[in-house]
């Protein structure tokens, strides 16, 4: 797990990255809401963001409002870490989207409980599978562009490998693929966890969306797609 | 003792390094913090005491420093209420039990070396 903390006191500052380091957390360390996005906008991925809330220049609750309008960032969960200990700071909070709240003086076991529950509740991947590269980079860089955390598989085995040692949260795949096709990879997903979506996506013209849903698929997508089809089905399910 | 070393040793989980790499940086970094507050009172500016007195709030509370961080709430508060008139005297206050608490911490560094 990667987390940037955003902390303008040295003090705080060293014994959240502390505390994090001691559960062998990876730790990216800012002092400031704008040196955050500067790391952010230059395409770092991180699981969560730890934040203080009393900055110079931008106060946390603008931070986490200015992630929310970008959609690249949006959906990285912010805990606010503060000393303010009262209910309007806490639905400020809410009201800017936070994913969660800390009280300072930080306490260990409720940050890592806190960053850990967080983290398992809002990230996951998104596994997209298809046998043709072009399409499958293309479908990676689509929903990477989109902010999303994006794995991918040439192959239906490469998928189930993936989808077993990552939290997986949607899968979009190719129906026709040599060995395993859409239709067997659909059934193992859901075999494994029922509540995971799967699009299905093909070029060929004898499939319609009621017959792919018949089969246990969430969605269909016929080929050739528009990006913003994609994407906007992504969302749709992940809602 | 003007703080809890038991308090920061518990909050730093027990890591006697910690603790003294945490204290370094208080005693590096609360001058400038002093000096962000004294010059807030002069300037008569309640939001910049407001920010710079709840700046030593988490370091403050974290080592247990009491007395200290009192003064410190006091001094925020008046920040808040945009009302400077007393600050010039808790601040006065501030700075004693800071420097009886840096005193405290220098000993505990001094204990920690030997």
């Amino acid at each position: 797990m990667r987390i940037l903390v955003v902390e303008d006191d040295a003090f705080s500052l060293k014994l959240i990255v502390s505390m994090l380091e001691k559960h062998s957390i990876e730790v990216e360390a800012v002092g400031s809401a704008k040196a955050a996005l500067d790391f952010l906008e230059k395409g770092e991925f991180v699981d969560v963001i730890i934040s203080d809330v009393m900055m110079p220049h931008m106060d946390g609750f603008a931070f986490v409002r200015q992630l929310n309008i970008d959609r690249r960032l949006n959906k990285i969960p912010v805990i606010l870490c503060t000393v303010l200990n009262d209910k309007a700071s806490l639905v400020k909070g809410i009201e800017a989207g936070i994913a969660g709240y800390v009280v300072k003086p930080v306490k260990e076991a409720i940050l890592i409980s806190k960053v850990k529950k967080v983290a398992e509740s809002c990230s996951g991947a998104v596994l997209v599978v298809d046998d043709e590269e072009p399409i499958l980079n293309l479908l990676v860089a689509t929903l990477k562009r989109d902010g999303y955390r994006v794995l991918s598989a040439k192959s239906g085995s490469e998928a189930l490998e993936k989808l077993n040692n990552n939290k997986v949260v949607l899968v979009v795949s190719d129906i026709a693929m040599p060995e395993m096709d859409g239709f067997e990879l659909l059934s193992h997903v859901k075999e494994a966890d029922m509540s995971i979506p799967v699009i299905l996506m093909s070029g060929r013209n004898e499939y319609s969306r009621d017959d792919i849903v018949a089969t246990g698929a969430d969605d269909f997508i016929p080929k050739p797609f528009h990006n913003t089809e994609i994407l906007v089905r992504v969302r749709t399910h992940l809602k | 003792m003007n703080y809890d070393h038991n308090k920061l040793l518990e909050s730093a989980g027990g890591d006697v390094e910690l603790v003294g790499e945490l204290i370094g940086i208080f005693r590096k970094e609360h001058p400038e913090l002093l000096d962000r507050i004294e010059q807030a009172i002069q300037e008569n500016q309640p939001q910049q005491l407001h920010e710079a007195a709840h700046k030593f709030k988490s370091p403050l509370s974290t080592m247990g420093a009491y007395a200290a961080l009192d003064q410190i709430v006091a001094l925020e508060t008046m920040g808040i209420n945009e009302d400077l008139k007393q600050a010039g005297i808790v601040f006065e206050r501030l700075k004693k039990h800071i420097d009886i608490l840096v005193t405290d911490l220098a000993k505990h560094d001094r204990v920690s070396i030997k």
